[in-house]
């Protein structure tokens, strides 16, 4: 006569509840990540129809400015425009690689001709060549 | 007698779940890009260059003035002139200097924007458009 063999139990932790923790650590990174949100200063940008699009975030420097000429370098508000080039120069040396920086214009399409040619001056003195002026796409509104 | 046997529960293997959230997650994570925007490019002068040693004749100068009209190379042209008139110097200009330099582009001479303090950031974009439009790639500012 045969011996019936025991069924082994094996013993097992249960992982049934594993993908609701994957879940709720998914759901609470998401809930929780706040991008970098500073929105900028309020322009009203003008429209072109040669537009082309950025290429990473990383690789960009924003500037805004305004109409009634407030100057803002990504999230620093600037009381004196001479200051930009010195920004700039520190934010091209700590990039990963400056050659490919590119500095984009938010600027108001009312803003006059002298602050632009200001900060052109204050780009060129920073060695920050690549410039991208930030427009609405042609015919989009 | 009889015996009732034992039903064992069905159940789904679900410990790969944990995998398959896992993997989601750093797909989301890694193909997630946030958009930079877009716009009008253009590449600025180096600082130490001087304008002035260019020659001449292979520079077409656009004024913008503080009223917002435009002097295209010395003639009052509208904003919607500035893709024609520039197109048209590029082949007056081929016409001259040859139609493709030594690297087989085709030869373009540099527009060179000056705007008026005074002038606005609008009308500056519409000029860079319409020379965009005209497919000029030397494309220069001066600051007045």
């Amino acid at each position: 006569m045969k011996i019936k063999k025991k069924a082994k139990v094996v013993a097992a932790v249960s992982t049934a509840s594993l993908p609701d923790i994957i879940f709720m650590l998914l759901i609470f990174f998401m809930v929780t990540t706040v991008m970098k949100d500073f929105d900028g200063l309020k322009v009203e940008e003008p429209s072109a129809a040669n537009i082309q699009k950025l290429e990473n975030r990383k690789n960009v420097i924003y500037i805004w400015q305004t109409k009634d000429g407030s100057v803002c370098v990504d999230d620093q508000t600037l009381t004196n425009v001479d200051d930009i080039s010195e920004i700039l120069k520190f934010k091209l040396e700590n990039s990963i690689d400056p050659g490919k920086m590119v500095v984009q214009f938010k600027s108001d399409q009312n803003t006059t001709m002298e602050l632009i040619q200001q900060i052109h001056t204050e780009c060129r003195q920073a060695n920050a060549l690549k410039l991208s002026y930030a427009t609405k796409k042609l015919g989009s509104d | 007698m009889i015996t009732k046997k034992r039903r064992g529960v069905d159940e789904i293997n679900s410990s790969s779940m944990a995998d398959i959230a896992f993997l989601l997650l750093i797909f989301f994570l890694v193909t997630t890009t946030i958009d930079p925007g877009e716009g009008l490019t253009m590449v600025l002068p180096p600082y130490e260059a001087d304008p002035l040693v260019k020659d001449q004749k292979d520079i077409v100068k656009i004024l913008v003035r503080p009223s917002g009209e435009v002097l295209f190379d010395g003639e009052f042209i509208s904003i919607e002139q500035v893709e024609l008139s520039a197109k048209n110097k590029v082949t007056e200009f081929q016409g001259i200097f040859g139609a493709v330099d030594e690297n087989n582009k085709p030869k373009q001479p540099i527009f060179v924007i000056e705007t008026a303090e005074k002038a606005k950031y609008q009308i500056f974009l519409e000029v860079l458009d319409g020379l965009k439009e005209a497919n000029c790639r030397k494309i220069s500012v001066v600051e007045s």
